[in-house]
């Protein structure tokens, strides 16, 4: 009844279940915590991805995805790689990177082409860029080549 | 309701992909550790499903047999989305459009379930009492997502999220680069000038940003009433149209699923239409 206070108005056993639920199962499709920008370090990362001469391409025309995906792609790959030996992303070797990001490369060719997307024929660089708070105002940020196949 | 439906149903399609060039599900994620779910991948079979899915989403919009019609679409659309996310990058756009069907899809299940005798009729044909449970369903899971996301961000950052606010000024520059290496289209020239103007004032930032988070653990008060469900909705709406906007992070099933259930455009009307005829009475 809307003259009800509004605590007895709301369904609360049936959305702690649910909000308990959604928390406890994590990132298991459908369920999800909706973890977008949960956090916010002293850091970022994007990645994109160029030619041989370090040429940036546009990652979804080439390859149909995005580079929001990639990024997230490379460090699935490279967490599942390193794991076997209780490792992670942060504390894979250089030839561990290179190996995801091969590995990714040829993966998004694969998906490129069934998507009928302007895959490039020559050879491809993944790169990854880290941004920091610049000392002196403004933003630092990084490159570092991940792989290139 | 019928109105509520049919937009739901418009969104579903749209939210369907075109293609899924996906043949393989290398790191499995939610139903694709239960189902092999690379069929779908399968040109044929994916166009075999979508040619399906208007007739079903017709059906659905007219209220004829949600178990079948809703429930295509929801089985459909959870494996799509099931698959995309086992490729190694778990994206958020389809999780909630997905649990709202299955939500609604779980009400008219258990309305059948009571239905005893009259069990056939009640499954073609549902009366709008059940209807209107799955309404409230699709309501609750909504408000649910909403108060999982504040919660989430309040657990992930150990409660710091408001003083970590500042650094969404990094989120920014690779959001707008994202954007850039993705089409190669410069971005506009406020988007360079924004995240500075947000290092500089961090208190300022976090003004305008933690309302966000007030809101997202406030969702549950939508289930209160129709225009506490209009407010909170149209609240909602305002700060993903914000971050749509400033960071180029678009939420096109949450906005339209907050213009269906919260906002609900045919209650307004009907406001409108009411107050606009007692003012050409009292004339």
């Amino acid at each position: 009844m809307p003259s009800d206070p509004i605590w007895k108005r709301l369904p609360f056993a049936r959305l702690g279940v649910l909000v308990v639920v959604l928390l406890v199962a994590g990132e298991q499709f459908p369920l999800t915590r909706l973890p977008m920008y949960a956090t916010f370090g002293p850091t970022a990362d994007y990645y994109y991805v160029a030619d041989a001469t370090g040429q940036p391409l546009a990652c979804a025309m080439v390859f149909g995805t995005s580079t929001a995906n990639v990024k997230k792609m490379f460090r699935a790959r490279l967490n599942a790689l390193v794991a076997p030996r209780g490792a992670d992303e942060t504390t894979a070797t250089p030839a561990e990177r290179l190996q995801a990001g091969e590995e990714l490369i040829t993966y998004l060719r694969t998906t490129g082409l069934a998507a009928h997307a302007a895959v490039p024929a020559g050879p491809v660089r993944l790169v990854r860029v880290e941004v920091r708070r610049a000392l002196t105002g403004g933003f630092a940020q990084t490159e570092e080549l991940l792989a290139e196949k | 309701m019928l109105f509520m439906r049919a937009i739901c149903a418009w969104l579903m399609w749209r939210m369907l992909p075109e293609t899924l060039p996906f043949t393989t599900q290398p790191l499995p994620n939610g139903l694709a550790h239960f189902v092999n779910l690379t069929f779908l991948g399968d040109p044929a079979i994916f166009a075999t499903f979508r040619h399906l899915a208007p007739v079903a989403l017709v059906l659905f919009a007219l209220g004829v047999v949600p178990l079948l019609s809703l429930g295509f679409m929801a089985a459909l659309l959870t494996g799509v989305g099931a698959l995309e996310n086992s490729q190694g990058a778990i994206g958020h756009h389809l999780q909630i459009l997905c649990l709202v069907a299955i939500a609604q899809w779980l009400a008219y299940a258990v309305e059948l379930k009571q239905c005893g005798l009259r069990i056939a009729k009640c499954g073609l044909l549902p009366p709008i009492d059940v209807h209107r449970r799955a309404t409230q369903a699709a309501k609750l899971m909504l408000a649910a997502g909403y108060v999982t996301s504040g919660l989430t961000k309040l657990i992930a950052s150990d409660g710091q999220w408001v003083a970590q606010l500042p650094n969404i000024s990094l989120q920014l520059v690779k959001s707008h680069a994202n954007v850039f290496y993705d089409t190669l289209v410069p971005e506009p020239a406020w988007s360079a000038a924004l995240p500075r103007l947000i290092a500089e004032h961090p208190n300022l930032t976090r003004l305008a940003f933690t309302p966000g988070l007030l809101l997202e653990l406030g969702a549950f008060l939508a289930l209160t009433g129709r225009r506490a469900s209009l407010g909170v909705g149209l609240a909602l709406l305002a700060m993903h149209v914000l971050a749509r906007e400033v960071m180029d992070l678009g939420f096109l099933a949450h906005e339209w699923l907050l213009v269906i259930y919260f906002i609900n455009v045919p209650w307004l009307v009907c406001i409108a239409l009411k107050w606009f005829s007692k003012a050409g009475k009292s004339e």
